[in-house]
């Protein structure tokens, strides 16, 4: 009898253990709150390379994320900071479309300006943001000459958490120091300038929210002049996220690539907010919604034949690219050795993960995409997929010409550490070392030819 | 006293069940030896490096705990830095380094990055370290951005960019290229200091869209010999077309998807006089501009189009003599459910 006693008092004992550890961690706090999150600096990072044993960010993690925190008590209001893409090209274009697609549908209502975006011209940000539902911010650019956009120099937005209506107020400004160069079709008034009449007519919001796109140390400049603002979100080269407090005034960054985002939690009760810097990690699934959206992303890359219009470099030395077969006739114990390596295969695991019309992958997995007579298409040039022996030791028509007329060829193909670098980036290949690396390509020794 | 065997057999399995998804603590708690990560540093100023530079610290430090230090991970906060630990697991009394690599291609001024290390140290499981650096350029260009915005067909527009160096360099440029075949240069030197000035021009000839990329300057200086200047522009004629092809991507059937055309009038008065869009079952709506400046055009995707593969074009006919067709092409994957 005892013994049975004592057995269900375990088991009550393990069962309110189990009860601990299952609510250990959730949020304690059941008070009302609305919660901005905030993002920006994507930089064309739509989702983490696949190369990466470790995978952060990306806009599929970043969607889990926000249906995770969506609760009853919970309001979210997620805005961007600004930057969505790195460069100008056409793929540059279909990845801003296709970031502020996904920004509309995590319900983001506006963009802050940030000077690459700008740099991607009137007409594409007007043809991007005119039908979609997130707007675009400036409180200090304006493109004069430009009737097809429409900047907003400020934002409003009401909110009903619980009984109460919150009436927020965002301003965003762009650093004048940040674009690169001059246009003549763009004006940025000095931030101070620009904002100081804006906070006036915003007076009766209970919370306001400067976005600035801006080195960390200017944003908290600008939150010690203007101390109406509650939270400075800041960003500009910000790689990792950074807070800091200026009088009451929260200032912090949510760092590039998406990789992090920023959730300000206003608490209706006290009008107080704190900050929380959420990672995305592999604790957060990809939302199906959004992988559909890459899915599609990546069609587009096809339908346009992306990878057939890549600019390709003049090689000058007056060298084509030959092909492996060309290179495995006299180096034969050396071909067959590469077709055992990683390098051998490296086209093959594009077409797995279906980005082998993505230029941007595929640049490091086929021989020369980006040298004229390099990889243009399976079809076309298929003696070029994968990294080939050229991949790394560059074109070698010249060295087979010279080998023919048997000419010394010494010269050819001489290979630094720093050159595997162009692909064993730290960004794609955080774990590369040369010394490691090598051993998992090392060529056979060759006999002396004869 | 009669125990019932069967009762207190399930009360022990499921007391294991609950026992097994709760999480497990670390080993070093439950065997008692505790592990205590201690770095003889946090952070490390590399002072000043130039562009280009690659600079590597290596961060010591010793397990001064009883249990075995494990290094869970290493993780940086840019792409730019790189850190490895030279051994991930550590016996008590030992040490080992962290080797933290910085590379500054893509800086200037000052820096500061951070690397996160996550241990089993149930006392401190995370610890940040941190490198800063200063970072100078030999080489600069100004402007460091070619901006040409629209130049009509058949012009050709130049601009110059000064290539200085910052030391006492005598700079000289050994090379310059591009992957656009829109630009062609000449580098000739500067009246006074005989400093390199680069001459950008857009060829005559380029054909019509937009145009982008960057212009590779290779340089005698070691430290930087490669300066990168961006560039873009778009070579316009009476009419310009946005997107250059209409791509709906893959939609599930039964799904209505809209997509833009955005199409800009460059020549006051040139008129649009109709559209063709093929194939039939694609819908289109025109939104004119009262100053004939941005037209808009709808093109719809309706929800009974058939599934498969889709190809079409929409052919703008307008009054210009240069350009009375501009065709777009159409593309999309209908899928089944």
């Amino acid at each position: 009898m005892r013994i049975r006693r004592l057995s269900g008092l375990v088991f009550l004992w393990l069962l309110m253990l189990l009860y601990a550890s299952c609510t250990y961690g959730k949020s304690q706090n059941s008070e009302t709150e609305l919660i901005i999150a905030f993002s920006g600096e994507e930089t064309g990072y739509l989702e983490p390379c696949g190369c990466e044993q470790t995978r952060t960010g990306g806009i599929a993690k970043r969607h889990s994320l926000f249906l995770s925190i969506q609760g009853e008590n919970q309001t979210l209001f997620p805005v961007s900071l600004g930057d969505l893409t790195n460069h100008r090209k056409r793929q540059d274009e279909i990845k801003m479309e296709t970031l502020l697609h996904a920004l509309g549908d995590m319900r983001y209502t506006l963009h802050n300006l940030g000077e690459k975006d700008l740099e991607m011209g009137p007409e594409v940000l007007s043809y991007i943001f005119y039908s979609s539902p997130v707007r675009l911010l400036s409180s200090n650019v304006v493109l004069p000459d430009t009737p097809g956009i429409k900047i907003h120099p400020y934002v409003t937005g009401e909110v009903k958490v619980g009984d109460r209506t919150i009436r927020i107020g965002f301003l965003g400004i762009l650093s004048p120091k940040l674009p690169g160069g001059t246009s003549s079709r763009v004006k940025i008034i000095p931030p101070s300038e620009a904002i100081a009449p804006i906070i006036k007519e915003l007076r009766d919001a209970d919370l306001l929210i400067l976005l600035s796109h801006a080195e960390f140390e200017e944003s908290k400049r600008l939150a010690g002049a203007f101390p109406e603002f509650q939270l400075v979100i800041s960003g500009h080269n910000s790689d990792h996220p950074e807070v800091t407090n200026v009088g009451d005034t929260i200032v912090a960054a949510s760092g590039n690539k998406g990789k992090n985002v920023g959730l300000f939690r206003y608490r209706i009760s006290d009008g107080k907010g704190s900050l929380d810097m959420v990672e995305l990690d592999d604790r957060y699934a990809d939302s199906s919604q959004m992988q559909d959206l890459l899915d599609n992303y990546q069609q587009r890359l096809r339908d346009e034949d992306l990878l057939g219009k890549v600019d390709k470099f003049p090689y000058e030395e007056g060298s084509t690219y030959a092909g492996n077969v060309i290179c495995g006739a006299c180096h034969q114990e050396i071909f067959l050795h590469w077709e055992t390596t990683p390098h051998a295969p490296a086209y093959e695991t594009l077409i797995r993960v279906k980005h082998d019309y993505d230029p941007e992958c595929v640049a490091c997995h086929v021989t020369g995409l980006l040298n004229e007579s390099g990889f243009t298409s399976l079809e076309e040039t298929p003696g070029l997929k994968g990294v080939g022996c050229e991949g790394c030791h560059g074109p070698g028509s010249q060295h087979v010409d010279e080998a023919q007329k048997g000419l010394k060829t010494a010269a050819y193909g001489k290979l630094k550490p720093m050159d595997c670098e162009t692909c064993h980036d730290i960004e794609h290949s955080s774990q590369f070392q040369y010394e490691n690396y090598w051993q998992r390509i090392v060529h056979p020794k060759e006999k002396p030819k004869g | 006293m009669k125990i019932n065997p069967v009762r207190f057999f399930l009360y022990l399995l499921t007391a294991l069940i609950i026992c097994g998804t709760v999480k497990h603590s670390p080993l070093a708690a439950e065997t008692g030896k505790t592990p205590r990560l201690v770095f003889e540093e946090d952070s490390h100023n590399f002072g000043d490096i130039y562009k280009g530079e690659k600079v590597s610290h290596w961060f010591a430090f010793t397990n001064a705990g009883t249990g075995d230090l494990v290094i869970n991970s290493v993780k940086t906060s840019c792409g730019c830095t790189a850190a490895a630990p030279s051994q991930k697991s550590i016996p008590p009394g030992t040490g080992a380094e962290i080797e933290v690599t910085f590379k500054s291609d893509v800086f200037r001024g000052s820096i500061r990055k951070t690397v996160t290390v996550d241990t089993n140290d149930p006392e401190k499981p995370r610890y940040a370290l941190t490198i800063e650096a200063n970072v100078l350029e030999e080489v600069v260009a100004e402007p460091p951005t070619l901006w040409f915005n629209q130049i009509k067909l058949g012009q050709s527009v130049a601009k110059e960019v000064d290539i200085k160096s910052l030391t006492d360099l005598k700079l000289k440029i050994t090379k310059v290229r591009s992957s656009s075949p829109v630009l062609e240069f000449r580098v000739r030197k500067k009246d006074g200091d005989g400093s390199p000035v680069l001459e950008v021009s857009t060829r005559k000839g380029a054909s019509l869209g937009r145009f982008a990329g960057d212009v590779q300057v290779f340089t005698n200086s070691k430290r930087q010999p490669l300066l990168t200047i961006p560039f873009f522009g778009e070579i316009v004629s009476d009419v310009s077309v946005f997107p250059p092809k209409i791509s709906y991507g893959v939609v599930r059937k039964g799904e209505e998807v809209t997509r833009q055309v955005l199409i800009t009038i460059h020549t006051n008065d040139i008129k649009l006089e109709k559209f063709d869009l093929k194939p039939d079952f694609l819908g289109l709506h025109h939104v004119p501009d009262s100053n004939n400046y941005f037209h808009r055009l709808d093109i719809i995707l309706g929800k009974d189009v058939p599934a498969g593969r889709l190809e079409g074009s929409l052919t703008i006919h307008t009054t210009s003599k240069d350009q009375p067709l501009l065709t777009v092409p159409i593309y999309g994957v209908i899928k089944e459910g």
